[in-house]
C-alpha cells in the first residue's frame, strides 16, 4: 500500500493507493489518525484502492468514529468498484459519506 | 602501512597542535650541529678516515692505534661474540685486514654514538630503553641484510641509526619525554602521526638534519632520512635496499613494546613477506632470535639495556589477546543460542496459551445434544484463533436459533471480539426471541465499547423444523443462500455490520425452507474459491449447491469438508459455514 497526503480546501486529503490488508491497514490506521489529529475535515481518496480488506475497513470505521466525536467531517473520495463493493455488500455505503469527485463536495 | 613514494609528507605542518608544535619547529628550524649531541671528536676522525678512499689501510690503522682507549675498545668489539671471529684479533692492524675500512668504520660509528649519548643526555628520557630498541633494530637489520645479500654489519649501523633522529626531537622538548613511554607501546605507523601531531615533526626528518650535522656516511643517512617516506623511484637500488630493512626492523623492534601485540605481530609479519618474502614460520625464527641477538650486541658495544623481552611472551601476550577475541565470540555465539532457545521457548508457551484460546473458542461452538434439527456448522481458522463464529440452539418452544458471524480483522484481537459476541448471542438468546432486537442489543453493546474500528457481520434467526419458516436478520454479512423448489435465493443484508453506529435500522425477512436448505458462509470461502481460480467463485459456489442439494442430508456438509480439504494448503483466511436443512433431523457439527 502507498499513500499520499494533500490539502483541498479544509479538507486533508489520503489517498490510499494498492491494497489495504491486514498487513497494511496498521499503516494506514496510523496516517489517519495522526491526520485527524489536526483537525481538519477529512477525505479518504479510495479511487486507487484495487483491494480493501474488513482490517482495511475497520480503519475507515474507526477513523469515522474518532472524526465523528471531534465533530469533523470524514468521507470517502472517488472510491474504487472493488472497494465499493466491499462497502455495499456490507451495507457500509450507507454509513460513510461518499463523494464521487471534489465537485460533488458543498 | 607500506612503502609510500608520497613525498608531499616531507611537509612540515606549522599548524597544528599549538604552542608545542611551534616550539619544536622552532627548535628544529634553528638547530645548529653543535646543539646535537657531539660525537667524540677522535671518532669522528676515524669514521671520516674509513670513508676515504684515499687513506690506506696503513694509515688507519696508525690513525686508530694513536689513541689507545679506542684501540682497546674496537679490539674487545671485534673479539666479542657478537662478531663470532673464529680467532683473536689483537691488533688494529690485523682488524683492519681482517674486518675492512667498512667494518671498522661502522664498528668506529657505533662507538661514536653510544659516547655521544649519556645516560642524561635528555632529562627524563629513558635513554637506556632508547638502546634496547635500537639494538633490536640493528640486530634485525642485520639478519634482514644477510636475507637480501647486503653488506650485513653495515645493516646493523643502519639500525642502530635510524631512530637517531627521535633523540633529537626529544632534545628540543625535553618537557615532553613523558610522551616517549606512549611511543613505545604503539606501531611505527601510529608513533609517526603522533610525532607530526605532538612535535610537528617526526624522527626522520629530524634523523636527516642530525646526520647532515655530523657528516654521516650518505648511505646512512638515506636510511634515516627516508624509512618510513620517501622518493623511492629515484633512489638508488641499494639506498631503498637500506629503506626497507629499516622499515622492517622497526615494525619488528615495535612487536616487543607495543600493547597491541597481536595487531602489530600481525602487520610485522605482513610487511616481512610482502617485502622479503618471509614467510610466517621464518619471520618466528627471526623474531624468536631477537632477544639473544640483541644481548651479544649491547654486551659488544659495552651498553646496559633493561633484560631484553623474549618473543616467547610476546607470542603469550599475542595470544592471549587472540583467546580473547575468540572468547568473545564463543560468548556470542552462546548468547545467541541462549537468545534463541528462550525464543523457542516463549514460542512454545504462547503456543500452548494460543491452543488453549482455541479450545475454548471450540467450546463456544454448539454443541450437538440437545438439539434435534437438521442444522450443522463448520469452523476452520487459518490462525490458531479465529474471528469467525457460528451457534445454534433450540428453544423451549422447539425452534432453533442460529446465527453465523464475521469480526473484523484476524488474530488474537478478532478472536476476543468473537468470544464476546458470541456470548452475548447465546446467552441473550435464551430470553429474547425477536432476532431483531436481540442483535440490535448486541450492536448497541459492541458500539459502547468499540475499539479500532472493529465490527461484527452478523447473521441472526430462528428457524421452526416443523414448518421450515425462517426469521433471517442479516447485519452487513455475505449474502444468506436458500434454495427452494429448485430455485437460488440470496438475502443480502439490510443493515450495516453491529459495532459502527449506536442504531443501525435491523429488519427481518422472513422465507421457507421446507424441502430446501439454507446456506449462510463468510467470505473466507468465496476468497478461497478465487485465490485457487481467480473469478471462479461464482462458478464454484453454485457447483457446490448443486452438489449439496443432490446428496442425502447426513452426507451434505461430510461433502463440503472433503470438497474444502482440497483448498487447506491455500487457505488464508477463517471459513465458517452453516447449513440448514429444510427438513428435521440430527444435527452435525464439523470443524
Amino acid at each position: 500500500m502507498e499513500y499520499n497526503i494533500s490539502k483541498n480546501g479544509t479538507y486533508s486529503v489520503i489517498m490510499l493507493e494498492g491494497e489495504v490488508d491486514l498487513y497494511c491497514s496498521p499503516d494506514a490506521r496510523k496516517i489517519i489518525l495522526k491526520e485527524l489529529k489536526k483537525g481538519d475535515d477529512m477525505l479518504i481518496d479510495l479511487s486507487k484502492v484495487s483491494y480493501i480488506d474488513s482490517s482495511g475497513i475497520a480503519c475507515l470505521v474507526e477513523g469515522y468514529q474518532v472524526a465523528n466525536k471531534n465533530e469533523i467531517k470524514f468521507a470517502l473520495l472517488g472510491v474504487s468498484q472493488g472497494a465499493m463493493n466491499v462497502l455495499k455488500l456490507a451495507r457500509l455505503d450507507n454509513v460513510f459519506t461518499i463523494y464521487n469527485s471534489f465537485d460533488d463536495i458543498k | 602501512m607500506g612503502f609510500s613514494t608520497d613525498t608531499s609528507l616531507y611537509v612540515i605542518n606549522h599548524d597544528i597542535n599549538g604552542m608545542s608544535v611551534a616550539k619544536t619547529q622552532h627548535a628544529l628550524e634553528n638547530l645548529k650541529p653543535t646543539d646535537l649531541p657531539t660525537p667524540p671528536q677522535a671518532e669522528i676522525r676515524i669514521v671520516q678516515a674509513c670513508s676515504d678512499e684515499n687513506v690506506t689501510s696503513k694509515q688507519l690503522a696508525t690513525l686508530i692505534s694513536s689513541d689507545p682507549v679506542i684501540t682497546a675498545e674496537l679490539l674487545r668489539m671485534v673479539n666479542s661474540a657478537f662478531y663470532g671471529l673464529s680467532r683473536e684479533v689483537s691488533t688494529i692492524n690485523h682488524a683492519v685486514t681482517i674486518l675492512g675500512q667498512r667494518a671498522l668504520r661502522n664498528l668506529a660509528l657505533c662507538l661514536s654514538v653510544r659516547d655521544a649519548l649519556k645516560d642524561d643526555y635528555i632529562h627524563g628520557f629513558k635513554i637506556e630503553e632508547y638502546w634496547e630498541d635500537a639494538l633490536r633494530r640493528a640486530v634485525t637489520a642485520r639478519a634482514l641484510g644477510k636475507i637480501a645479500k647486503l653488506d650485513h654489519d653495515e645493516c646493523f649501523t643502519i639500525g642502530l641509526l635510524q631512530d637517531f633522529g627521535m633523540l633529537a626531537v626529544f632534545h628540543t622538548q625535553p618537557e615532553l619525554s613523558h610522551l616517549w613511554e606512549a611511543y613505545r607501546k604503539i606501531d611505527p605507523e601510529q608513533r609517526y602521526k603522533l610525532e607530526q601531531k605532538d612535535f610537528g615533526i617526526t624522527h626522520d626528518k629530524a634523523g636527516l638534519m642530525l646526520g647532515c650535522a655530523w657528516e654521516l656516511p650518505q648511505e646512512l643517512i638515506s636510511a634515516m632520512a627516508y624509512h618510513h617516506h620517501g622518493d623511492y623511484k629515484n633512489m638508488k637500488p641499494q639506498d631503498l635496499a637500506y629503506c626497507k630493512i629499516a622499515l622492517c626492523a622497526d615494525w619488528v623492534a615495535a612487536v616487543f613494546t607495543a600493547e597491541e601485540k597481536a595487531d602489530t605481530l600481525k602487520s610485522c609479519k605482513k610487511l616481512l613477506k610482502n617485502i622479503f618474502k618471509i614467510s610466517e614460520d621464518d619471520s618466528d625464527s627471526l623474531l624468536s632470535s631477537i632477544a639473544d641477538e640483541v644481548s651479544e650486541a649491547a654486551k659488544a658495544l659495552g651498553l646496559n639495556v633493561p633484560s631484553s623481552i623474549k618473543y616467547e611472551d610476546v607470542m603469550r601476550e599475542a595470544n592471549k589477546h587472540l583467546a580473547d577475541e575468540t572468547l568473545s565470540y564463543q560468548e556470542l555465539t552462546w548468547r545467541l543460542e541462549k537468545t534463541l532457545e528462550e525464543r523457542d521457548k516463549l514460542s512454545a508457551e504462547l503456543h500452548k496459551e494460543l491452543e488453549l484460546a482455541r479450545e475454548i473458542q471450540r467450546s463456544l461452538l454448539p454443541d450437538v445434544n440437545g438439539v434435534d434439527s437438521c442444522i450443522c456448522g463448520m469452523n476452520i481458522s487459518a490462525k490458531e484463533v479465529s474471528g469467525d463464529f457460528y451457534d445454534f440452539f433450540t428453544l423451549d418452544d422447539g425452534r432453533i436459533y442460529f446465527n453465523l458471524a464475521d469480526v473484523s480483522g484476524k488474530g488474537m484481537n478478532a478472536a476476543l471480539l468473537m468470544v464476546k459476541s458470541s456470548s452475548l448471542f447465546h446467552c441473550l438468546g435464551k430470553t429474547i426471541k425477536d432476532p431483531v432486537q436481540l442483535m440490535n442489543i448486541i450492536n448497541a453493546e459492541l458500539f459502547e465499547t468499540s475499539t479500532r474500528g472493529m465490527f461484527v457481520t452478523m447473521v441472526g434467526g430462528i428457524y421452526t423444523p416443523e414448518t421450515g419458516d425462517v426469521t433471517l436478520v442479516n447485519a452487513g454479512h455475505q449474502p444468506v443462500i436458500y434454495i427452494k423448489d429448485n430455485s437460488l435465493n440470496e438475502i443480502e443484508a439490510d443493515a450495516p455490520p453491529l459495532g459502527i453506529l449506536p442504531n443501525i435500522g435491523l429488519s427481518a425477512t422472513t422465507f421457507n425452507i421446507k424441502d430446501g436448505f439454507m446456506f449462510i458462509y463468510t467470505d473466507g470461502l468465496p476468497e478461497l474459491y478465487d485465490k485457487a481460480d481467480p473469478g471462479s467463485s461464482t462458478h464454484e459456489m453454485i457447483t457446490l449447491f448443486n452438489k449439496i442439494k443432490s446428496l442425502p442430508r447426513g452426507d451434505r456438509i461430510k461433502m463440503v469438508t472433503s470438497e474444502l480439504k482440497r483448498y487447506e494448503k491455500i487457505m488464508h483466511d477463517d471459513l465458517t459455514i452453516l447449513l440448514i436443512d429444510g427438513c428435521k433431523s440430527k444435527a452435525l457439527i464439523h470443524g
